[in-house]
């Protein structure tokens, strides 16, 4: 005997809602990280008692935590743009 | 020549409508900012309006989503998005003159489905659009934003504590400007494209288009321009209130609540999500007020914008309802002159009444509340903590 079966649209997409959650907790959460670090060694940096290779490192988060931030914010438009 | 004629006045007021939520949501991208100090507030609009005319062009979902998800396009007449887009306008400039952070996007909303409902019944509304579409992420993403601005805010606290005061009070303030930049951006994107998605809806309602046609080029352009050039009026009323009245913002809490704000903004926007861009604001610099170590917000005010997002929808669908019958009582195309021209008499007094207390560029970081004892006393702790700790 031949059935139909019907497929009930959510009235809530919760998968959605889901997904709004954790990209943008992540991708905040991530960009605040970065920043804060990249201001913290910055700060490291700053600081006259450090020895010379923990400048050297500090300069070097620092980079990294801007290049960090940028790529982020590139990729973000990207998949937004694209996907 | 009647569909011409009308389909033009519905640009027109449309166009109205954009440039009126441009100055109505300035505050969500640049209040921060402009309270921090980061920015000046005429350098701040202006940088606002230009990135808000660059996110008008990044994306069309949202705009599909109005197009088509909110009322039935088959029923659908000029003089209901006419008179969807009078209540919305009406709402906006009320609630700009009351200083309140309200959504633009629920005005729309409720403007064009209370006049659907007064032309074509409840059954005309798309209801599982309403609520799966407007209500769910217009509530849940406040939410979201509340909680991750204040996580981000305590994070961002707890790491800086032993660094240089002047260098992180700098550094903050410079990540502000960027991050001020990507959440007029994610404005831009979100809210231009809500008046896209009603002047496609006229292009279809008038037959100049067919049933889900995407929108033209053209009233893409004319949207970002016209929600770039309401920004750069700065809608310094309701940027005060949220730059100065919520809680007293430090460059970490700024920073912070802009990031989580255009994160939440540009995410439902990929989603196709029509949320309110006022409430993820707002969620986001009481999240961190809430990051703060004193957790200080002025959760009285917070009560009185609550109401005020309550009463939106319904208050905007009203607006819609008698805006319609009196333009049906009239004959449609006199009607929606006389209208228009009501609505912009109402424009025009409301204006001359906001001179009286006038707020802009020179007053809109004054003290908040001087008589407001019961948060004064916790604000004045609050704002000596932020001052040893940024070194101001």
């Amino acid at each position: 005997m031949a059935g139909t079966v019907t497929v009930s649209t959510p009235l809530i997409d919760w998968h959605a809602l889901w997904q709004v959650l954790y990209i943008s907790a992540g991708t905040s959460l991530g960009l605040v990280l970065l920043f804060t670090i990249g201001v913290y060694a910055l700060s490291a940096f700053q600081h006259k008692d450090t020895v010379v290779l923990y400048r050297g490192a500090s300069v070097l988060v620092a980079s990294l935590s801007a290049a960090g931030v940028l790529a982020m914010v590139v990729w973000g438009f990207y998949y937004i743009v694209n996907k | 020549m009647h569909n011409t004629f009308l389909l033009a006045l519905v640009v027109i007021v449309a166009i109205g409508f954009d440039f009126t939520n441009g100055f109505h949501d300035t505050a969500n991208a640049v209040a921060p900012s402009v309270a921090t100090g980061a920015l000046k507030p005429r350098t701040a609009v202006l940088l606002s309006s230009v990135l808000n005319v660059v996110g008008a062009l990044l994306s069309l979902k949202v705009a599909a989503t109005i197009a088509s998800g909110i009322v039935s396009q088959g029923d659908i007449i000029l003089p209901v998005v006419f008179a969807g887009l009078v209540g919305a306008i009406a709402w906006n400039v009320t609630t700009w003159y009351f200083a309140i952070p309200s959504s633009s996007s629920h005005a729309l909303i409720g403007g064009v489905v209370g006049a659907m409902m007064a032309h074509a019944g409840t059954s005309s509304v798309l209801w599982s659009g309403i609520v799966g579409k407007v209500l769910a992420p217009s509530i849940a993403a406040p939410v979201f934003a509340l909680v991750i601005a204040a996580l981000a805010t305590t994070m961002s606290r707890r790491l800086t504590k032993k660094s240089n005061d002047a260098t992180k009070s700098w550094g903050m303030r410079a990540g502000q400007i960027g991050s001020s930049s990507l959440l007029s951006i994610a404005h831009g994107t979100n809210d231009a494209q809500k008046t896209m998605g009603v002047i496609t809806l006229a292009l279809i309602a008038n037959g100049t288009l067919v049933a889900n046609s995407s929108t033209p080029m053209w009233v893409v352009l004319l949207c970002g321009i016209a929600i770039g050039m309401g920004t750069y009026i700065g809608g310094w009323r309701i940027i005060r209130t949220m730059g100065q009245g919520f809680t007293r913002l430090s460059p970490t809490q700024g920073f912070a609540s802009q990031i989580t704000s255009s994160a939440v903004i540009l995410t439902s926007s990929h989603f196709g999500m029509p949320l309110s861009t006022t409430y993820v604001a707002t969620g986001s610099i009481l999240g961190s007020g809430i990051g703060t170590k004193k957790r200080s917000v002025r959760w009285s005010l917070a009560g009185r914008v609550g109401v005020a997002w309550l009463i939106t929808l319904p208050c905007a669908a009203m607006c819609g309802v008698v805006s319609f019958y009196a333009a049906k009582a009239l004959g449609y195309s006199l009607g929606d002159v006389v209208m228009g021209v009501v609505l912009a008499l109402y424009c025009s007094f409301i204006f001359l009444r906001s001179r009286r207390d006038k707020i802009d560029a020179s007053n809109v970081n004054d003290k908040w509340g001087e008589h407001d004892e019961a948060f004064e006393k916790p604000v004045a702790k609050v704002a000596a903590a932020d001052n040893e700790l940024v070194g101001v």
